[in-house]
């Protein structure tokens, strides 16, 4: 196209209006025809989603139409011959490797070639941890091991893969070139973890995720053999989500272990675990886990979907997962719900909710959520019903005053005067009698001084980060009072609203939170109680127009639509019998209407009043 | 045809009740107090009634025409130049009357508590508030409007309720206002006060069926006649006649009487809460509704580029009244002779569509 063209073209559409291109994820109700498809694995390919068995026929049936042949193996008998030349064959081969031979290519049968591209595609010699471990079965059959320095338990490694392999008698002369592979992995190597993979990509990834591939003169396979040897952390408190009562675990970096501490929460055989791999440098591994026949399996799609299209190099962990999957990337709240306990996330499955946890992060992302689930403690769930309405009720206090109450200080002090209480009033203008700042300036200098003593309370290690807080604020505090710089009525006000922000229980929120205030701090200074009230539209506005992954952010229990026993408040345990409904689980039963079954029995003959 | 998604009864019901019963935190009490005096509170009643009767054939008329919205029914039944022109006639009602109570918020804000800010300021700040919920679309504003619903009844309830010691049942008398007959027809002339009632036919397409729409419909009609009469009647028991005909926003004065010891006193703080919720949701909603009927007859698919357009029209046409007092009077021009929009067309509507015997099922064969 011509620059002249070009030009036209953009200035006919700068002028004309075209709608968004994206469309939003609908939940569909259980039973619906979308929610029906569980099994099918889907591809993203531009903006069509394409199912893999239809994109595997389609691929192979062009490859085929191109003249595309797998290299047959070599007949039986000839592997007899004795080859002392092997290094010799993979110069040979490498020099002259292939280039229809790809990453995503089918393994060959051809050891040499697959030496050479595994050396050349590993970046040998260069790369000094991988190790590529050449020998004969049974001293005739070329072999060679794979695998990752430091990533693999050597022990294993010498013990139960090289020699049982190794040794003179392995009873392999009857077996065919081509099935070899398979009779080692059944008769020979002794773990419990073995794949046979076809790719060289998927070799890739088992050698990076510290599995051993051994690769079988003749055969257009590889056996990828479990036992990774690299250190862990062990299971620690959670750091971030302490309660009294309840579990005291919490995530690890591994995503192994991880599974295994949800899996023993939940002993279901229908608890599913399908692993996916982000990143297209790192590789990081992320499962997806979800109970069948319980979370809807148009979220599980959603989830699955989303993961899979996310193309980039690097995934650290569970936040950059969010980031990458969540409906609406420039709102301020979180919506996935992050924990790093596994109860916690044991029960949002047990929802029907689906968990995301990657390699590298001690930390599970929820989800569909709620807002009201980020207000959730782990705790609540172990204290009685009671005590956990009563503390949700005061966290929400918390989060009010957290948002709004500098806020409307400022309101009151600089535009409403009369409506503070004469008493009140005196006092308050008394303490800033001396203040030489006009409120808003006041207001903005002590929450960023708190933002300032939290931030470094948070950087600086262990005890002395919680001493430099403590006296970090104190000393401020006390001085600038003293200095006549701040009204001692605003540092009550600032340490109410601090509390008020420690009291939200997810992390993310209090963000959230955090730069909320000063947003209303600002309308507060600008239009009084009349700015925050517009900003509450605004902000309000924004959070229910939020879904995550279909279900409405701000879904609103008293509004009748749907039934919630657990969400603003805490109804009683033997009272929850359902599910909730916004989510639109297969089983939305969770416990019969009478789920203690001993109110309706009778105590034992002698026991009765 | 524009996708406006859906909405659930309880946010309709929020949305329109909150949209009717601002006006009483304005200047609209002094109006009907001077007009019918004491007697205020249950003509109020008499207008709830007009109002029901009113939504019963525009009911009808929707019933008729399951599933599509009263723009589209105003076209099957009159045709197009003729339903158009009722349709764009409505869109523009809708739009002076957020115009005017926009201004009315303004002018009654500067007068009370922004005396030192320009009303342009406050205005820009408005539109802003209402620009965004309108970009954000129908079902943000609804959920928005049931997100504080509970707080706004909260609120109005508590005024009511914190006023209790300044009550003298005294000041109810004489009983009939200035009579009987003049509390009825000015009941009857008054009843485009809930003429928002109509935003639900407008949106009947969203609403999951025509019976969800009727029950919405007659739930916040009711809903609002009770609160808006509760209103009066408080407020009417609070001062002598003479003293209520005098405010220019009376439930703000009201609200300025309370005092329950020495720290509890004036509580304007919540009444400016109340306000500025109940108006931001009021102006917003009748804003969306006049672009979405724009939108609807002109066959646009998005209402979003509309939006900035549709502002800047609104601050202009805000800043072209000059005074309060003209204010007032196109309030008193729209609530007079606003129901032969909102009641009488789709009355007529109605009227059409059984002398012509159409119905929606009829059209799609």
């Amino acid at each position: 196209m011509s620059g002249r063209q070009n030009l036209f073209k953009r200035l006919k559409d700068s002028l004309t209006y075209k709608p968004p291109a994206t469309s939003q994820f609908i939940l569909p109700k259980a039973g619906d025809e979308m929610s029906e498809r569980t099994d099918k694995r889907i591809e993203i390919y531009g903006d069509e989603q394409i199912p893999v068995d239809y994109l595997e026929k389609n691929i192979v049936s062009e490859k085929r139409k191109k003249g595309f042949t797998i290299k047959k193996p070599i007949k039986l008998g000839q592997d007899k011959k004795h080859d002392d030349n092997f290094d010799e064959k993979r110069r040979a081969k490498k020099e002259t490797l292939p280039d229809i031979l790809t990453p995503e290519s089918r393994i060959v049968g051809d050891i040499y070639l697959n030496l050479a591209f595994m050396e050349k595609e590993m970046n040998i010699p260069v790369n000094q941890d991988v190790i590529i471990r050449r020998f004969k079965i049974g001293r005739r059959i070329d072999a060679f091991l794979v695998f990752l320095d430091g990533m693999v338990d050597r022990k294993i490694v010498n013990e139960f893969i090289l020699k049982p392999l190794m040794v003179p008698d392995t009873m392999m002369e009857d077996v065919e070139q081509t099935s070899r592979i398979g009779y080692i992995n059944e008769n020979i190597i002794a773990s419990d973890k073995t794949y046979l993979v076809h790719t060289y990509k998927d070799v890739f990834t088992e050698i990076l995720s510290g599995y051993t591939v051994l690769f079988v003169d003749g055969c257009g396979q590889g056996l990828s053999i479990g036992g990774y040897g690299f250190q862990t952390r062990a299971i620690d408190r959670p750091q971030t989500e302490n309660v009294i009562q309840g579990s005291q675990e919490g995530f690890t970096e591994n995503v192994n272990i991880n599974v295994t501490m949800l899996r023993r929460i939940i002993k279901n055989k229908d608890l599913l675990t399908e692993i996916l791999t982000v990143g297209e440098t790192n590789h990081n591994r992320v499962a997806i886990l979800y109970l069948k026949g319980i979370a809807n399996p148009a979220v599980i799609n959603e989830v699955k979907r989303r993961i899979q299209s996310i193309r980039t190099d690097y995934i650290f962990g569970h936040g950059a997962i969010e980031q990458f999957i969540e409906d609406r990337p420039f709102m301020l709240v979180p919506q996935l719900l992050s924990s790093e306990r596994p109860d916690r996330v044991a029960s949002h499955i047990m929802e029907g909710k689906v968990a995301i946890i990657s390699d590298g992060s001690p930390f599970a992302l929820v989800a569909p959520t709620t807002f009201f689930s980020l207000l959730h403690s782990p705790e609540d769930s172990y204290s009685r019903w009671q005590f956990a309405s009563f503390m949700r009720i005061i966290r929400f206090l918390g989060f009010l005053f957290a948002t709004l109450l500098p806020g409307f200080y400022l309101a009151l002090v600089t535009f409403h005067q009369q409506t503070i209480p004469t008493d009140l009033l005196f006092s308050i203008a008394r303490s800033r009698e001396a203040v030489p700042f006009p409120t808003i300036v006041e207001v903005i200098l002590m929450e960023f001084a708190f933002e300032l003593i939290r931030e470094a309370s948070i950087r600086v290690p262990g005890a002395i980060g919680t001493t430099l807080g403590i006296i970090g604020a104190l000393i401020l505090g006390q001085a600038a009072v003293a200095a006549k710089i701040v009204s001692p009525i605003l540092i009550i006000i600032v340490a109410v609203t601090g509390m008020g922000s420690y009291v939200i229980p997810n992390y993310e929120l209090g963000f959230s939170v955090r730069i909320l205030r000063f947003l209303f701090i600002v309308l507060a200074g600008t239009l009084g109680i009349l700015g925050i009230t517009l900003g509450m539209i605004m902000v309000s506005s924004f959070a229910v127009s939020i879904k995550s992954f279909g279900m409405p952010f701000f879904a609103m229990p008293w509004t009748g639509t749907y039934k919630e026993r657990d969400s603003i408040l805490r109804y009683p345990i033997w009272q929850q019998e359902e599910r909730t409904d916004n989510l639109q689980t297969l089983d939305k039963k969770r416990q019969p209407d009478v789920s203690r079954g001993w109110v309706k029995g009778k105590p034992p003959e002698g026991n009765r009043e | 045809m524009q996708k406006e998604g859906k909405i659930g009864p309880y946010e309709a019901v929020s949305l329109i009740t909150i949209t009717i019963c601002s006006k009483v935190l304005l200047s609209s009490p002094r109006e009907l107090i001077a007009l019918v005096g004491t007697a205020v509170w249950y003509a109020s009643l008499v207008e709830t009634l007009t109002a029901i009767i009113a939504f019963i054939f525009i009911y009808f008329l929707m019933k008729r025409f399951p599933g599509k919205g009263l723009v589209e029914v105003s076209e099957l039944v009159l045709g197009k130049v003729l339903g158009i022109i009722g349709m764009m006639v409505l869109a523009i009602v809708f739009y002076i009357k957020g115009v005017l109570y926009c201004r009315e918020l303004v002018e009654a804000l500067k007068a009370f508590e922004y005396p030192m800010t320009p009303p342009s300021f406050i205005l820009l700040f408005i539109l802003f508030s209402i620009g965004i919920t309108a970009y954000l679309g129908l079902e943000a504003l609804t959920r928005m409007a049931g997100l504080w619903s509970i707080l706004l009844l909260i609120g109005y309830l508590s005024i009511f309720i914190l006023a209790i010691p300044i009550y003298n049942t005294a000041y109810l008398f004489p009983i009939m206002g200035y009579g009987l007959k003049k509390t009825i027809i000015n009941g009857l002339i008054r009843s485009s006060t809930y003429g928002e009632v109509i935003i639900l036919a407008v949106l009947a397409g969203s609403l999951q069926g025509t019976k969800h729409m009727g029950k919405a419909g007659f739930m916040s009609l009711c809903l609002s006649g009770v609160l808006i009469s509760l209103g009066f009647f408080c407020y009417t028991l609070s001062a002598g006649y003479n003293y209520l005909v005098e405010n220019a926003v009376p439930l703000l004065s009201f609200t300025r009487q309370i005092q329950l010891g020495r720290f509890f006193q004036r509580f304007e703080a919540i009444y400016i809460l109340l306000w500025g919720l109940s108006a931001g949701i009021a102006i917003g909603a009748v804003f969306y509704v006049s672009i979405s009927i724009y939108c609807k007859i002109f066959r646009i698919y998005d209402h979003k580029p509309l939006i900035i357009p549709f502002l800047v029209l609104f601050f202009v046409a805000n800043m072209s009244i000059t005074d309060y007092a003209n204010v007032l009077l196109l309030v008193e021009l729209v609530r007079r002779y606003g129901e032969i929009v909102y009641f009488v067309l789709p009355f007529i509507i109605w009227l059409v569509a059984i002398v012509r015997r159409m119905e929606g099922k009829t059209q799609h064969g």
